[in-house]
């Protein structure tokens, strides 16, 4: 990512660590909130890679804002050439389960969604906060009694499908901000706790710990590449891309949550030290638009089907003759 | 934190070109009978012939510069070519090791004589060479060989013992690592040297070791008064350490350390597909996954060595991630396949999985143990 943008980023997130309307104004005054919308729509228009890389970045944050929903509420708004209100907007059927349990929706200025090929914005007064695994605010929205404050046809391509593929990889680049802020505050924890007269991190099995975590951290961003690298702001992404990295760093978040919380001890687990936090957002978004079984499972679906060549053609690619 | 760095690299036309040869050219050699697939191949499928025809192709010492038999082509085509050799289980064990790291090893430390006359012929597929590095005291930890080599009046004098040195018994050459000053208090990695040793020298014993499977793919090799002449010693006396370091980068970053089951996945597949149920469609995706992530990063370190930035540690994260993906996929087709009769299983199948299992308790080991390559990874974070 542009470092310029990087570091503006960092730097409205630690002056408002304390007041998440402050930081929202920030964000917004900044035009990040905008990253994805293009400049002939009043956006700030940054590449799609560096919106992800600001998505990742917010997830290793302690604030706890919808910004991911509202860079994707942008792109989606963008596709159909509409302008995006100034606010927070969240987004629904962000969990495989229920396109009505949806994260921020008692508190953002709009909700939007994918109803047969329109985009339609929503205010919502009835969301009901529900007890949930994350650490984020979810509430149930009856969409029912609800009309659309704004409607824009969406672009064709632009299937329920594709809606969810971008979630995955939205929520995937947010498991890697989340498990590398795991990795680096469990470096922290463990290089100045001591017992038995010395560092944890001189323990081989903790050193060991923390090797798999970064392995884990190092795949699932691999993995995050090459499904940015095949999205654009006009045409569908590579499906099979998007699979693979919703599928790895959900499961590499199991193992990366697991490990934090093995090498932090007692502490990691109370409600106040922040790691719990983190492994909460962990926990939710690896399901959020479909698990590693999810996935996996369409993966599968996809190179077992009869008429595929073999799996060498479908790994390394198909190739004329 | 220290990061680790897997830039992304984007497929070209060029490479599908390549890979279309690579493929047919491996297809008709299927059809002729050239080979039978096998699991690990590029560690115990051995066929000199097979390696001569790969170098008629261009395909050994690719990225080698020309003048010495080299094709100067990158080390994105480099990794292509072996993908798919290795996808197919193809008999490559035999010039794997010159053409992975051996020839790049002279090239870098060579003499031009050495240069001269052996590239040629390595990257012909007419001269293997073999890893001299562990001995029966010195597994994991290297630094306590005790083969040492003394200097004569016409150059050195080498006495030790090598062990499990795979192929060594197909070879020509063995890079032999050896003491040739004494230690410096608890600083061993001090006082060790590198030696490109002709293998048919008096002196010099190799012996084959059954594995575990009762092949002889790797060996002991005794070395009793080897008179070496001076420019035997490869590279600078007292550099062994560093030498052999970057060798050992060479050895753990290619596509070998997550593909060498790949082929048990792919045979299986024939007869299960279109027949999996939702637990085995979700065991084979997340596979899929893994393997997808693996060569994205494997794609990113090609990338990194072509441009001279060291990689270790991304190597050997690959490896570390790769060899455990290596043994799930055997697990996973054991899972996959349990429901189908074996009778049903095409031809060879039951054979490859045996071959798999086999093989397996390897993967860890050789090249540097995970325990040993997790090391690596805490102390690129800094926790050692
Ligand atoms: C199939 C095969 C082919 C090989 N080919 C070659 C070759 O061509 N040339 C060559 O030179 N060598 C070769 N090797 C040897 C290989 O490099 C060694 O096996 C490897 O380095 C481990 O050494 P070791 O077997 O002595 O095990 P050891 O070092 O004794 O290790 C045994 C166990 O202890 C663990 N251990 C050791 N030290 C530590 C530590 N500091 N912390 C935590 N755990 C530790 C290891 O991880 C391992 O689990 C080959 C090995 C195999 C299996």
């Amino acid at each position: 990512m542009d470092a310029l943008i990087a570091d503006t980023a960092k730097r409205i997130y630690a002056d408002h660590a304390d007041d998440t309307t402050a930081l929202w104004q920030a964000l917004e005054d900044n035009g990040l909130s905008r990253a994805w919308v293009p400049d002939e729509l009043g956006g700030t228009g940054l590449e799609l890679s560096d919106g992800f890389a600001l998505i990742r970045q917010s997830a290793g944050e302690q604030a706890s804002v919808p910004f991911a929903e509202t860079l994707m509420a942008g792109y989606l708004l963008a596709t159909a050439g509409a302008e995006m209100p100034d606010g927070q907007i969240t987004i629904a059927s962000s969990r495989q389960y229920s396109a009505t349990e949806v994260p921020f929706a008692d508190r953002a200025d709009h909700v939007l969604r994918l109803q047969q090929n329109q985009i339609q914005l929503f205010k919502v007064e009835n969301a009901q906060i529900i007890s949930h695994v994350g650490s984020d605010p979810v509430a149930t929205i009856d969409f029912a009694p609800l009309t659309p404050v704004s409607s824009h046809k969406a672009a064709a391509w632009l299937t329920p499908e594709i809606y969810q593929q971008l979630g995955a990889v939205i929520r995937t680049a947010q498991l890697c901000g989340t498990m590398q802020y795991q990795l680096e505050l469990t470096l922290e924890h463990t290089s100045t706790r001591e017992q038995f007269g010395r560092p944890l991190t001189k323990f081989q099995a903790i050193q060991h710990l923390l090797a798999e975590m970064a392995g884990e951290l190092a795949t699932s961003s691999a993995a995050l590449e090459g499904a940015i690298q095949s999205f654009s702001l006009d045409a569908a992404p590579d499906a099979i891309a998007v699979a693979c990295a919703k599928a790895r760093a959900s499961e590499a978040a199991d193992i990366v949550s697991r490990h934090a919380h093995q090498a932090h001890g007692a502490i990691g687990y109370t409600g106040e030290y922040s790691l719990g936090r983190f492994s909460r957002r962990l926990w939710q978004w690896r399901e959020d638009f479909g698990n590693e079984f999810y996935w996996g499972k369409q993966l599968g679906e996809q190179f077992s089907r009869t008429s595929s060549g073999g799996l060498t053609e479908d790994i390394f690619g198909e190739v004329n003759g | 934190m220290q990061q680790f760095n897997f830039p992304f690299v984007a497929t070209n036309q060029e490479e599908t070109q390549l890979r279309n040869e690579v493929r047919s050219f491996l297809k008709a050699e299927l059809d002729s009978g050239g080979y039978q697939p096998s699991a690990d191949c590029w560690m115990t499928a051995a066929s000199p012939e097979f390696s001569e025809k790969l170098g008629t192709q261009g395909w050994l010492g690719m990225t080698w510069p020309k003048q010495y038999g080299g094709h100067e082509r990158t080390t994105l085509d480099r990794l292509i070519v072996t993908e798919e050799l290795l996808a197919a289980g193809a008999p490559v064990a035999a010039h794997w090791i010159a053409d992975r790291q051996t020839g790049q090893q002279i090239i870098n430390f060579g003499t031009e004589e050495q240069k001269q006359t052996l590239l040629p012929k390595m990257a012909a597929g007419k001269s293997f060479a073999a890893i001299g590095m562990s001995e029966p005291q010195a597994g994991s930890d290297l630094a306590a060989v005790r083969t040492k080599a003394d200097k004569t009046a016409t150059g050195w004098r080498l006495n030790g013992r090598k062990i499990w040195s795979t192929g060594a018994h197909l070879c020509d050459h063995m890079i032999v690592l050896a003491r040739t000053s004494p230690a410096e208090g608890r600083n061993r990695q001090i006082g060790l040297s590198q030696f490109l040793v002709p293998l048919k020298t008096r002196g010099v014993e190799v012996s084959g070791i059954d594995d575990l499977s009762n092949h002889v793919h790797f060996n002991e090799t005794l070395f009793e008064d080897v008179d070496l002449t001076e420019d035997a010693l490869l590279g600078k006396e007292g550099n062994g350490w560093a030498q052999c370091m970057g060798e050992l980068a060479l050895e753990r970053s290619g596509p070998e350390r997550f593909l060498s089951t790949f082929i048990l996945l792919e045979q299986a597949l024939t007869v299960l597909r279109g027949k999996l149920d939702n637990q085995g469609l979700i065991t084979l995706g997340q596979l899929i996954a893994k393997l997808r992530s693996l060569r994205i990063m494997s794609r990113g370190i090609a990338r990194q060595l072509a441009q001279g930035i060291p990689s270790d540690t991304e190597a050997a994260m690959v490896k570390a991630l790769g060899n455990a993906f290596e043994k799930e996929v055997v697990t996973a087709t054991r899972r996959l396949l349990s429901t189908t009769p074996t009778n049903e299983w095409p031809a060879g199948l039951a054979a490859l999985l045996d071959d798999a299992v086999l093989k397996l308790p390897a993967n860890t080991l050789r090249g540097g143990t995970t325990e040993i390559l997790r090391g690596i990874i805490a102390r690129q974070l800094g926790m050692r």
